[in-house]
């Protein structure tokens, strides 16, 4: 089965329902019965470009909408997509094409295809491609966060992406399968982003994605009557921000699922008092697909808490030589589903790192508690050594950014001409700094030699669409600052 | 993954919320941590009575709360379950044992006294050693079937099957059925369908209501603002027949999927009518593959309409030489999919006749439209 094909089941019974929304120049949200309309138009258009089955395609499309629709009908002619964030794309991907807004260079990839949004309005009639999906024909690449170094592609066939999403019923607690109406605020590059698109529209349901404005975003979630969010911890704190500026607009969401790092409790608790009282936690990976989920208000108890390990995952800690560690003891987190991958395309030195056995190596340190709480305390290689003593660069930043001027923070280490390892902070503060206040909120709050030594104010702090800090950017961050 | 599993990640996360509720009956109403705590004590009863995994336990149990609780205590445990309705000794396949609530001979195997008291012991969790860690392709659940010729057949279902045909159910059930919480089901657990919607609704948090008396069934639909029936044409009708007969109720349904053919087009209509206009209408083959679907109001009209075949089975319509006829032409009706069963248990001669190919030829004659719609119209010819 093709993954369209729910989507296009749910066209013919669901026809003048609401689909897929935007809010932007076109408020009204796209319909099933457009959406057909539209996919059976792109479909036409992306025959004539003469693919293969198995070829892979990038994506660079600013319209959300038109971007979903080109991924199905390329889905639906047996090209894998992969959705990209800049102009470029691993090598080893082999990528045969891209299709984007605009003619110019593109890294890796020879042949650039201009999309335009009439081939979305051409001839909608029902169309039957050639191809028909066994089930284990790729069909999608998902970039990952590449937080720590350079992108690395995930490959999953129908069925896989069929048996992720299958098991969304449960693993996001009670109260996510009962949506029929999702806001999503994570980029369609990100896994879940792509995912939640399909559960929704395979469902039958209605999906937003942010609109061209987030302010214009906000008011149609009451307009639409939106029950539920998909968010990062970032993407959480900004629109909690703009709810607390503009004390009018009512915040109607049942729940907020929360992935892609931490949620710490006082961005919790700031979050139940003015967005909803139902906060989800998940922790997993592009990789493996989700393997803990809890209540916000248990996971927020326990720093560093990430959920409960789900039935059909499994987590285990062990040391550097692969030795399971007792439960309560901390050390490398590695974990597995039934959906995980195998390799990194094209990448075996990196795959060789991270895939073992079955098993993979998120690049987390944590343990795991009697009551399959897994708690993860930290990244193995970003965590920070500062003369041997060691900390997750997440707490500076997060005692940084709660200073009341700092809208924004990453940290790193730079070595001084001593070769010591010191703490360097990029700060994004609008308005005015007393950096003596700072110093001493920080001394409050960490230990002395945690405290960065030099405070970098920049415009941005370089994050990708799952809202991760992309670390990799960071020393060439402080070199252009500094000269 | 075990396929109750699910169930005890709900627990965990909502354990004073509703779970089951059979009116009438002596359980009533249960919540999640009471269906748990039920559960644990099933289980020990279970693994001193010295049963062990992998063994085929037949379910005679009336009391539906209570059926379904020792199927998910037999499934956590490893044990593969066929539950059954009052029947006589005979049986189509070999099986270990049979759990019942009344006395009840079973000769070449055990016969368990499943009676109240197994419900209520010391409440403790199951030791986790004896929970079972199930293969996707084990089967774990088998199913009686009986077909038009009256003799009954198994099929096994493997935890893959069965966990695709949850996921499967946001297609065939019909519009908003997929975000109902509270479910209604008018069929027994002895059906594919019934032991399906047990496991869906639990997985999600949800809440299962299971008729006994209409009355108060009609009453609980209102009290705990279910939004989801599902039942037979003959179950739609009763519930229907029962609304007119008690003018005071009103039904506040979402959804409502109706598990068979509706026999007229004036019976669609008085459902709709009473019950829900969102009814939907899905044909599922003698195999536990639901083949086709479609909203009611869209086959309205067109006589014979069974439904769209639903994504994932593929229909075909073949003369009496195998050959596929093109659309609009009626002939034999086959169909096959990735999880569709392949035989009858220990029945070669009915698998001969069922299962060739990698076809499943249920003994049905129709034709296809041009946009898949899937019209039968009668019994396979020469059967």
């Amino acid at each position: 089965m093709n993954i369209v094909d729910p989507i296009l089941f749910q066209c013919r019974i669901n026809a003048e329902q609401p689909a897929i929304c935007a809010p932007g120049a076109q408020l009204e949200p796209v319909t099933y019965a457009q959406l057909e309309y539209a996919l059976n138009s792109l479909t036409r258009t992306v025959l004539q470009f003469e693919f293969k089955p198995g070829d892979i395609v990038g994506v660079l499309l600013n319209d959300k909408i038109f971007h979903v629709f080109l991924t199905l009908a390329l889905a639906r002619i047996g090209v894998a997509t992969v959705s990209c964030r800049g102009r470029s794309l691993p090598k080893e991907l082999g990528a045969v094409a891209v299709f984007a807004d605009t003619f110019g260079p593109f890294e890796n990839v020879d042949r650039i295809i201009v999309a335009e949004g009439p081939w979305a309005r051409g001839d909608g009639s029902p169309v039957s491609p050639p191809f028909v999906a066994s089930g284990d024909e790729l069909c999608r690449i998902i970039l990952t966060s590449g937080s720590t170094g350079s992108a690395k592609g995930v490959a999953f066939s129908h069925r896989k992406l069929f048996e992720k999403n299958a098991r969304l019923d449960y693993t996001r607690l009670d109260r996510w399968s009962r949506t029929s109406r999702m806001f999503c605020d994570l980029g369609l590059s990100s896994s879940l982003g792509f995912y939640y698109v399909l559960y929704m529209l395979g469902r039958g349901g209605m999906i937003m994605v942010m609109g061209e404005d987030t302010v214009g975003t906000v008011q149609s979630l009451n307009l639409f009557q939106m029950q539920s969010m998909a968010t990062s911890p970032y993407g959480l704190a900004e629109f909690l921000k703009l709810y607390e500026l503009q004390p009018t607009f009512a915040c109607n969401f049942d729940h907020i699922l929360v992935a892609g790092s931490a949620l710490t409790k006082q961005l919790a608790a700031r979050a139940w008092a003015r967005m909803s009282p139902n906060l989800i936690t998940t922790y997993g990976a592009a990789e493996t697909g989700a393997v803990a989920s809890g209540d916000a208000r248990v996971t927020t108890e326990v720093p560093g808490a990430v959920g409960y390990v789900l039935p059909d995952a499994r987590a285990e800690i062990v040391d550097g030589a692969d030795r399971q560690l007792p439960r309560g003891k901390e050390g490398i987190v590695r974990v597995r589903t039934e959906q995980t991958a195998d390799c990194y395309l094209g990448d075996p030195t990196t795959s060789a790192r991270h895939f073992r056995d079955g098993w993979f190596y998120p690049g987390d340190v944590g343990y795991l508690r009697d009551d399959d709480l897994l708690v993860v305390t930290g990244r193995q290689e970003t965590l920070l050594n500062v003369g041997g003593d060691k900390i997750n660069p997440e707490i500076v930043e997060e005692v940084l950014s709660s200073f009341p001027a700092i809208a924004d923070s990453a940290v790193l280490n730079i070595p001084n001409e001593l070769g010591i390892e010191e703490i360097h902070a990029l700060i994004v503060a609008p308005g005015s700094l007393d950096e003596t206040m700072l110093r001493n909120y920080c001394a409050q709050r960490l230990q002395h030699i945690f405290i960065p030594v030099r405070f970098i104010r920049i415009e941005r702090i370089p994050r990708n669409e799952m809202a991760k800090i992309e670390r990799g950017k960071l020393r060439q961050l402080v070199r252009a600052a500094v000269g | 993954m075990n396929i109750v599993e699910p169930i005890f990640v709900q627990v965990k996360n909502k354990p004073s919320e509703l779970a089951l509720c059979a009116p009438g009956t002596d359980f009533n109403i249960v919540s999640y941590a009471r269906m748990q705590r039920t559960v644990n004590n099933i289980c020990w009863r279970i693994v001193a009575a010295g049963i062990s995994p992998r063994s085929r336990i037949a379910v005679m149990i009336d009391d539906p709360i209570h059926h379904a609780m020792i199927v998910i205590a037999l499934t956590r445990l490893g044990i593969v379950t066929i539950s059954v309705g009052p029947r006589n000794n005979s049986w189509p396949v070999k099986l270990d044992g049979l759990i019942a609530d009344k006395p009840h001979e079973f000769p070449g195997g055990r016969a368990i006294l499943a009676d109240p008291t197994w419900t209520a012991q010391s409440d403790q969790a199951i030791d986790k050693k004896y929970l079972y860690r199930a293969q996707p392709d084990e089967v774990c659940r088998l199913i009686l079937a009986s077909g038009k010729d009256g003799r009954e057949k198994v099929i096994a279902l493997t935890n893959r099957m069965i966990t695709t045909g949850l996921d499967r159910q946001k297609l065939f059930l019909g519009p908003r059925a997929a975000f109902c919480g509270r479910t209604c089901l008018d069929l027994p657990l002895t059906t594919p369908l019934g032991f399906q919607i047990l496991l869906a609704t639990l997985w999600r948090g949800g809440a299962l209501v299971m008729t006994r008396d209409v009355r108060k069934t009609l009453a609980a639909l209102a009290a705990y603002n279910v939004q989801n029936l599902i039942a037979s044409p003959q179950g739609l009708l009763k519930f229907s027949e029962a609304i007119e007969k008690y003018p005071g109720s009103q039904s506040a349904l979402l959804a409502v999927f109706c598990a068979g053919r509706i026999a007229s087009q004036a019976e669609s209509e008085r459902m709709r009518a009473r019950l829900c206009s969102n009814l939907t209408v899905g044909y599922m083959a003698e195999d536990a593959t639901m083949v086709a679907a479609i909203p009611a109001h869209l086959a309205s009209g067109i006589a014979d309409a069974v439904g769209y075949v639903v994504p994932g089975v593929t229909v075909e319509i073949v003369d009496d030489r195998g050959r596929v006829l093109p659309p609009g032409k009626a002939g034999d009706v086959r169909f096959r999919s990735d999880f569709g069963a392949t035989e009858y248990m220990e029945d070669p001669t009915e698998t001969q006749r069922r299962f060739r190919d990698g076809w499943f030829y249920p003994g049905e004659s129709g034709c296809l439209t041009r946009d898949n719609m899937l019209l039968l119209s009668g019994p396979e010819n020469g059967a």
